[in-house]
């Protein structure tokens, strides 16, 4: 019985080869390769190349591990044992292991692809940190170089403004003015983002009166809500909010104003409104909630976080200005400020965009 | 039996051993990554300055270390290449003690050292990288593009037929 079962599955898993000294082959029992007609061993397979140096060496055995043969169309993974005795011819035998070196492969495929992906995101990641670091870089270079004729322009405009015009001139250097004006923004926006992408912002924090900074916005908003037939309401509960916070005014001002110009900009009819709320009163901390609430035209969105990228502007719509770097400006302060940016949009309906911020507060 | 050389392709796994000899072999490229385990062996005779030789190259699997190959792939071997990818330090970081270990277990064998992927790196940002590192590479090659695999078959070829 076990002479069948190693018939059936032992013997055709081995290959016993007898060949001379000079490579030729004398006997072969054919189990996995057939070898009819080959004459050299060296002409079954270029690895056999490598036991030239042993036949001539008595009492010599060696074993080669998972060594991948094709010859006539079969293809197999073997280890082959080398044997030369003083008395006998050089012997080789091969071990069919195929199965066993193919299920090795998968596991080592997949260990080794996952140690190779890894380190491609690496790349990739480092990659667009340098091609991120060179915009930035590049805008900043081009914004200040644009700067200083802009200035010297606006100064001009501004002289011209003083002399006598006639009505038409009026207008042609108030327009010259205004278009100048944009300008100047844009580039201001541009040396911004550059500054803060760049890690070159960092922020002048002082005690400021919380209630004087959101007094001083809505003097700049209500002017240009009113313009544009919208109401403006702010929500301030002047009792639970914290009087002073330790902040970068400036800052905190550019991102609300930012946001609120956005509504305005976006808002064809109905209200645009700014709410502050305490969310988390600690003795001398507080995490205070800013939304900016409008009814405006709201987003599609297709990727979450895509407008917080520069340059990306969420709509088609010609009439309305704007370079798509305001959220992404605003996103970096927040973040800068340690703070969180969420929002909701409904098509056709509205955005709030909330903003939550951590302040030391007295 | 003609004049027959063995090379052994050593390197850390995922440098393009396999790639660098089947584009010298057959001419060919994939991006698919395909581990080797064990040992491909393929041969290829050509003839350089009126000599022929025929070249068995051994491309084995990659390991981090070279005292991890087997023994027994390494017995007879003539000449080395040691393949390093540039985009990833750790293959090129221990080279010169690799290189030391080669030239002292294997002292009449020869030996070339192979940035391949160079086609994902400035050349002189690649020369500049190894310089920096004071590790000598004497081929800039990518498999993909075919560039320079080639001459560092047949340098070594060279090599070792002036050996003879």
């Amino acid at each position: 019985m076990f002479e069948k079962i190693r018939e059936k599955y032992l013997l055709n898993k081995t290959q016993i080869i007898e060949i001379d000294t000079l490579g030729n082959i004398l006997n072969s029992d054919n189990r996995i390769f057939n070898l009819s007609g080959v004459g050299q061993i060296y002409d079954f397979h270029p690895f056999f190349y490598s036991i030239e140096s042993l036949l001539s060496l008595k009492n010599c055995e060696q074993i080669f591990y998972c060594i991948h043969i094709e010859h006539l169309n079969v293809q197999k993974s073997v280890d082959v044992f080398f044997t030369n005795t003083e008395s006998e011819n050089p012997i080789l035998i091969l071990y069919d292991f195929t199965e066993h070196y193919t299920n090795f492969q998968h596991i080592a495929q997949e260990k080794n692809e996952t140690v190779l992906n890894f380190h491609l995101e690496e790349l990739k990641t480092k990659l667009l940190q340098a091609e991120k670091e060179f915009k930035n870089k590049f805008m900043a270079n081009v914004g200040h170089d644009l700067k200083t004729p802009l200035g010297a322009s606006l100064w001009f405009i501004n002289m011209l403004e003083k002399t006598e015009l006639t009505n038409s001139q009026r207008e042609a250097v108030l327009l010259l003015k205004e278009t100048n004006t944009l300008i100047k923004g844009l580039i201001d926006d541009i040396l911004d983002l550059s500054k803060l992408e760049l890690g070159k912002i960092s922020l002048d924090e002082n005690w400021e009166n919380l209630s004087d900074i959101i007094k001083h916005i809505q003097s700049i908003i209500t002017p240009k809500s009113n313009q544009n037939g919208l109401q403006f309401t702010v929500e301030f509960e002047q009792n639970q909010l914290p009087q002073f916070i330790y902040t970068d005014k400036v800052r905190l001002q550019q991102i609300l104003i930012n946001l609120l110009d956005n509504s305005i900009k976006f808002t064809r009819k109905g209200y645009v409104k700014l709410s502050v709320k305490n969310i988390e009163k600690q003795k001398d901390t507080a995490q205070l909630l800013f939304e900016v609430e409008d009814t405006g035209i709201g987003m599609k969105i297709t990727n979450k976080n895509d407008i917080y990228n520069s340059f990306t502007k969420l709509h088609n719509q010609k009439n309305i200005e704007g370079s798509g770097l305001g959220l992404s400006i605003v996103s970096n302060l927040i973040t800068l400020m340690q703070g969180d940016i969420h929002y909701v949009t409904q098509l056709n309906q509205g955005t709030t965009f909330s903003i939550l911020l951590p302040f030391k507060t007295k | 039996m003609n004049n027959s050389k063995k090379i052994v392709l050593i390197g850390h796994f995922g440098v393009g051993k396999s790639s660098l000899v089947r584009r010298y072999v057959q001419n060919t490229f994939t991006d698919n990554y395909m581990v080797t385990i064990g040992v491909h062996i393929v041969k290829k005779e050509i003839q350089l300055n009126q000599k022929s030789i025929t070249l068995i190259i051994w491309d084995i699997e990659g390991k981090d270390d070279i005292k991890k190959v087997r023994a027994s792939y390494l017995i007879g071997t003539s000449g080395f290449i040691y393949v390093v990818d540039p985009t990833r330090p750790q293959t090129y970081e221990h080279i010169t003690s690799e290189i030391n270990f080669i030239t002292t277990q294997y002292p009449k064998a020869k030996y070339l050292t192979v940035a391949n992927k160079s086609d994902l790196i400035e050349p002189e940002e690649i020369k500049r990288l190894f310089d920096s590192l004071q590790i000598k590479i004497d081929y800039f090659a990518s498999a993909k593009s075919g560039d320079e695999v080639s001459s560092v078959f047949e340098n070594l070829a060279q090599q070792l037929l002036d050996n003879v």
